[in-house]
């Protein structure tokens, strides 16, 4: 009985349940999380930087159509 | 068929009865407790209509509707019940109000909210039942999220909000999978309708490609299966069930947990039986570490309520061995385990909820010798647990007989692993038992503590009534289950298909060269 009470406490329960399973899922929701929060820093309120993406995306779209068109 | 209105009725009346609870002034909680209690008593008592109108013998869907909705895409509002749904109605519409009644005193804030709340979740949970058509289906599916993620999200214990979302997401996830699903079923027979789309899957009019049917199976799969929960999709439910308040445990185990092992029973293994033939052995080894899993973990809680939690996980392990033993007597037991689980479940969280109610605590180590100052409350607890273990006479032994006996006719060793869980269910719940109602009253808190009261008796004594009732007078539930039971298997025919792979399959066996 007690060894059966020892790994279903510190195996199944504790190593499997909560940190395998449970680790895994809580690390996705932190790793979505923390990405967003990088994303975040693009909108810096800057209006020369949205400028600079605005040309970015402007040079980056006419040579895709270029691209394609050819 | 006679027109029948009945089933608009039974899903609706809960929805309409919420008007009735807006009209009444917030901070009178007396009459919102009592006219929500009224609305699902009278639920209750149409939905007995449901089994006297009932024909056991027939396979075809009952008290159908069927009204054209929305043209293009075809969606149409087509309610109906067999045997499969018939009992899953009329759990749903006994829980809700003893539900009511177990967090009658225990819910303080935001009473209308909360009973407006159960009453909008009723009608989520009885249209996902009585829906013969898959987008309407979803759209009760979905729609029943919403209320339980308030129930748990405000009315919860200390780790409400993270166990609300948790729960959200990790069926959010399965839906999104489900809904795509449907959408190619559309593409490829052009209905959303779930009888149509069976009859020509049946007579061959539509025919799957292996591949296609692999994935839808997969699609539809794992939706049921986060929400049954299956081994290792099951961690949402400990923390749901463990932070709702009572009535949000009664109802999720009693109900939503089912919402899963139905939906296999009525979309995975109908429509996608070859699929459902090759995913089997794995999902029945994933069916017995759940059982023997989820007890073990059971057994080792320190926390009854996870303990009860835990438990869920073992139980329904079974239900899905049940259903993929492909054996009409399993499917019965199946679906008998089905309603023990929501009725025994139901009562060990209301019995949790009892005690939590006076020592606002969940921790075992918390009681002590309960039944020294509780004794109406230890002998019902003693009663649903053995009834829980699967003691012969009460309901569990039905339905874990059955399953067992079924399964054990096609694959002897799945259900002689399976039989170990029935040993560890009655380990965990008696060792739950003995530390915290026998022995000498370890706190001296606990030593004044009252015992059940006149509403709470009541809440017991239906529960207890019931377990009993299912037990010895079982046959007058299998009876109405057993040709739909059967019927899946009916549906599970492919004249061409089948024969088409089969006799490639034997052409290969034959001529090794083949192609």
């Amino acid at each position: 009985m007690r060894p059966l009470v020892w790994v279903s406490t510190n195996f199944l329960w504790r190593a499997v349940d909560e940190e395998s399973i449970d680790g895994l899922v809580n690390g996705v929701a932190r790793e979505a999380g923390e990405f967003g929060d990088r994303l975040r820093h693009l909108n810096s309120g800057n209006t020369r930087t949205y400028a600079a993406w605005v040309i970015l995306g402007a040079v980056v779209l006419t040579t895709l159509l270029v691209w394609a068109v050819r | 068929m006679q027109p029948s209105y009945l089933l608009t009725v039974l899903t609706f009346l809960p929805l309409a009865g919420t008007a009735a609870l807006l009209m009444l002034r917030a901070d009178d909680h007396v009459w919102i407790r009592r006219t929500a209690l009224a609305i699902t008593l009278v639920e209750f008592g149409l939905s007995l209509l449901l089994i006297r109108g009932f024909l056991p013998d027939s396979v075809q869907f009952q008290f159908g509707e069927f009204h054209n909705w929305i043209p293009s895409p075809p969606i149409h509002y087509h309610l109906g019940v067999d045997g499969i749904s018939l009992f899953l109605v009329l759990l749903t519409t006994f829980l809700t109000p003893v539900a009511m009644l177990a967090s009658w005193k225990s819910i303080e804030q935001r009473v209308r909210g909360f009973f407006v709340s159960l009453l909008v979740l009723e009608t989520g949970m009885i249209g996902v039942f009585v829906s013969l058509d898959l987008f309407l289906f979803f759209l009760f599916w979905e729609a029943m999220l919403i209320p339980m993620y308030f129930l748990i999200g405000i009315w919860g214990h200390e780790r409400r909000i993270y166990a609300a979302i948790k729960f959200i997401l990790y069926t959010m996830l399965g839906s999104i999978l489900m809904l795509v699903a449907m959408i190619w079923l559309y593409e490829l027979s052009g209905s959303f309708d779930l009888p149509q789309i069976q009859s020509m899957l049946v007579s061959g009019q539509v025919v799957l490609s292996l591949r296609t049917e692999l994935l839808l199976f997969a699609a539809f799969f794992l939706a049921f299966a986060i929400k049954v929960p299956l081994f290792p999709l099951h961690t949402w439910l400990p923390d749901a069930h463990t932070e709702a308040p009572t009535a949000g445990s009664v109802i999720l185990a009693g109900v939503l947990l089912k919402m899963g092992t139905y939906g296999m029973l009525r979309f995975c293994l109908p429509l996608f039986p070859e699929a459902a033939h090759r995913f089997a052995p794995y999902i029945a080894v994933l069916a017995i570490i759940s059982i023997i899993y989820g007890a073990l973990v059971a057994m080792v809680q320190t926390d009854l309520k996870r303990l009860v939690a835990y438990s869920s996980v073992s139980h329904l392990g079974f239900v899905v061995l049940g259903l993929f033993a492909f054996d009409p007597t399993a499917v019965q037991g199946a679906l008998y385990q089905m309603l023990n689980h929501g009725v025994s479940t139901g009562a060990l969280f209301v019995l949790v909820g009892m005690l939590y109610d006076r020592r606002h605590t969940h921790l075992i180590r918390d009681f002590g010798g309960l039944a020294t100052p509780l004794p109406v409350i230890a002998a019902f607890f003693l009663f649903v647990s053995l009834a829980s273990a699967g003691l012969p006479m009460l309901n569990g032994f039905v339905g874990e007989f059955l399953i067992l006996a079924g399964t054990f006719t096609r694959h002897v060793n799945w259900a002689s692993s399976a039989a170990i869980g029935i040993i560890l269910s009655a380990v965990y719940l008696l060792w739950a038992y003995q530390r915290v109602f026998f022995g000498d009253v370890t706190q001296e808190k606990n030593r004044a503590l009252l015992d059940a009261d006149r509403r709470e008796r009541l809440v017991l004594a239906a529960f207890a009534a019931l377990i009993l009732w299912m037990g010895i007078g079982s046959v007058g539930f299998t009876r109405r289950t057993e040709a739909s039971a059967r019927n899946v298997f009916e549906l599970m025919q492919r004249p061409q298909a089948y024969n088409a792979r089969a006799a490639l399959a034997s052409a290969r066996r034959a001529i090794p060269d083949v192609r």
